[in-house]
């Protein structure tokens, strides 16, 4: 399982990176932005997308929107990981067609699991559960 | 046209004073008209004429629809004024205050008080309309909003870090912990949990009071909540040794609600009743139908509420003063649980007895029967 994190904050990349690789097979490659996030979801073609959303140059929603208007990048599968814990940012983030909104703080541990089962949710049916 | 007495002072206006009485309320800042009971226009002070930019004397004997169409652009939504007016305009008992907006220059957003007017013999007169300016009340409003979103996202990124790394090392990440640092990680583990819980009340409080608060409403069982809610603090209550107990009397309606948010109301009663409560003590939750819904009642037998702070419980920053106060609460949980209750045009009450235990209890209409 491929996991492309886009994500501004030092800790927070090392930490979701450390919980992700927990699990065997799993491998992450991070974006610092929005548009460094778009540039790496055509090259590397991840199972995946974890995506902040107060990001430099452009934010998440933006990112997912632009995700979801091309046809290379349209069918990853999108979930926000994001300190903006509005219900209303959650229903535009879903509205921007991402599968799935976490929370921040969450715990490293327990981020691959939740990835599996909203992917599980979305009828995505991952590489490989680890 | 007033009495000087010589003996009292100054002159006393007497009803017979209409003069003196127009000038009064012609002083008073804040805008205001009256209608009389042929739903005409017989009074207007000076502030409300200054507001409309219109003379006096052009407003006055005008029906409804013709102050509408003089207040013109003015108004943003000119049809639910009128409707508004003509229903108070009837209504001969009504207290009624309600938010009125008019643009001048900018938009400013008035309190409407209106009331009827009434004379020493109960005969009513007409009905007087009083705006208060709150424009400033909203703007800071929004701003304490505004900020309350920001700092709690700016709260929430270093939250993480830190209670990431502490998850990771209590997860054994770095190597086996022994029993003492344990400890310490686990002191700090429930300090960031609760300043999160603080954070996401602040947030919600927040929220409420700026009527911002949406419910996602699906038909739905109250028990399916409180069975969740059970779930998710069973572990607690296992900690404190206390009891969970669940009573649910069937059949019972459906009811038109939020699912996390009826989960996040259950799960801070019962959160409550379980840390008031002594070892080897129970917690019970019942459901059953009532005439208007679905009542839920969260029941411990803890050191109760003194009678003079059951009414204060719901109220912010309200916790119990006494020999039963306990740690670890935001003092928020209530107020919102309270909210979130009325948001569903529910009810929900506390009663408690010192010694034997307290009681909360709230209720929730039916749905409407599907079509």
């Amino acid at each position: 399982m491929k996991v492309l994190l886009a994500e501004d904050e030092e800790d927070i990349q090392r930490l979701a990176t450390l919980g992700l690789r927990k699990r065997k097979d799993w491998q992450v490659v991070l974006a610092a932005d929005g548009e460094e996030c778009l540039a790496m979801a055509r090259s590397e073609h991840p199972d995946v997308i974890l995506l902040d959303v107060m990001m430099p140059n452009l934010d998440g929603f933006a990112t997912c929107e632009q995700l979801k208007a091309d046809a290379a990048t349209r069918d990853i599968p999108v979930i926000f990981l994001t300190a903006s814990a509005q219900e209303r940012e959650e229903q535009r983030g879903l509205a921007k067609g991402a599968i799935g909104y976490l929370r921040k703080p969450f715990d490293p541990l327990q981020l691959p699991q939740q990835v599996l089962d909203l992917l599980a949710r979305a009828g995505n049916n991952p590489a490989s559960s680890g | 046209m007033s009495a000087r007495n010589p003996k009292t002072g100054p002159p006393r206006a007497t009803l017979a004073d209409a003069e003196v009485l127009r000038a009064v309320l012609d002083s008073a800042s804040t805008p205001a008209f009256a209608l009389d009971n042929e739903q005409r226009v017989f009074f207007v002070n000076r502030a409300l004429a200054d507001l409309l930019r219109i003379a006096p004397e052009v407003l006055l004997g005008k029906s409804i629809a013709e102050l509408v169409d003089l207040m013109g652009t003015g108004l943003p939504d000119p049809a639910a004024y009128r409707a508004r007016l003509e229903s108070l305009a009837a209504d001969s008992e009504k207290i009624s205050v309600a938010q009125w907006d008019y643009n001048t220059d900018a938009r400013l957003t008035f309190k409407e008080l209106s009331q009827p007017i009434r004379l020493s013999d109960g005969s009513v007169l007409g009905r007087l309309f009083h705006y208060f300016d709150i424009t400033r009340e909203k703007e800071l409003d929004q701003t304490k909003s505004e900020f309350i979103s920001i700092a709690s996202h700016e709260l929430r990124t270093p939250m993480t870090s830190i209670k990431g790394s502490l998850d990771l090392l209590l997860g054994g990440f770095a190597g086996e912990v022994n029993d003492e640092t344990r400890e310490l990680l686990v002191i700090a583990h429930s300090g960031c949990e609760r300043l999160i819980r603080l954070i996401n009340d602040i947030l919600d409080l927040s929220k409420i009071e700026a009527g911002k608060m949406q419910l996602r409403l699906h038909r739905m069982n109250l028990v399916d909540s409180v069975q969740r809610s059970v779930r998710t603090v069973k572990s607690y209550a296992d900690s404190l040794n206390v009891k969970l107990e669940v009573e649910v009397a069937e059949p019972l309606p459906e009811i038109c609600g939020d699912k996390d948010r009826l989960d996040q109301v259950v799960t801070n009663l019962l959160g409550n009743a379980i840390k008031f409560s002594p070892p080897e003590g129970t917690v019970t939750v019942s459901v059953k139908a009532v005439e208007d819904g679905v009542e839920c009642r969260v029941i411990d037998t803890g050191p109760g509420i003194p009678a003079d702070q059951v009414d204060r419980i719901f109220d912010k920053f309200h916790q119990v003063v006494g020999p039963s106060k306990k740690k670890g609460g935001t003092g928020l949980g209530l107020t919102i649980a309270r909210a979130l209750v009325v948001e569903h045009n529910g009810r929900i009450w506390a009663e408690s007895q010192l010694g034997r235990g307290s009681q909360f209890n709230f209720t929730i209409p039916a749905a409407p029967p599907e079509a």
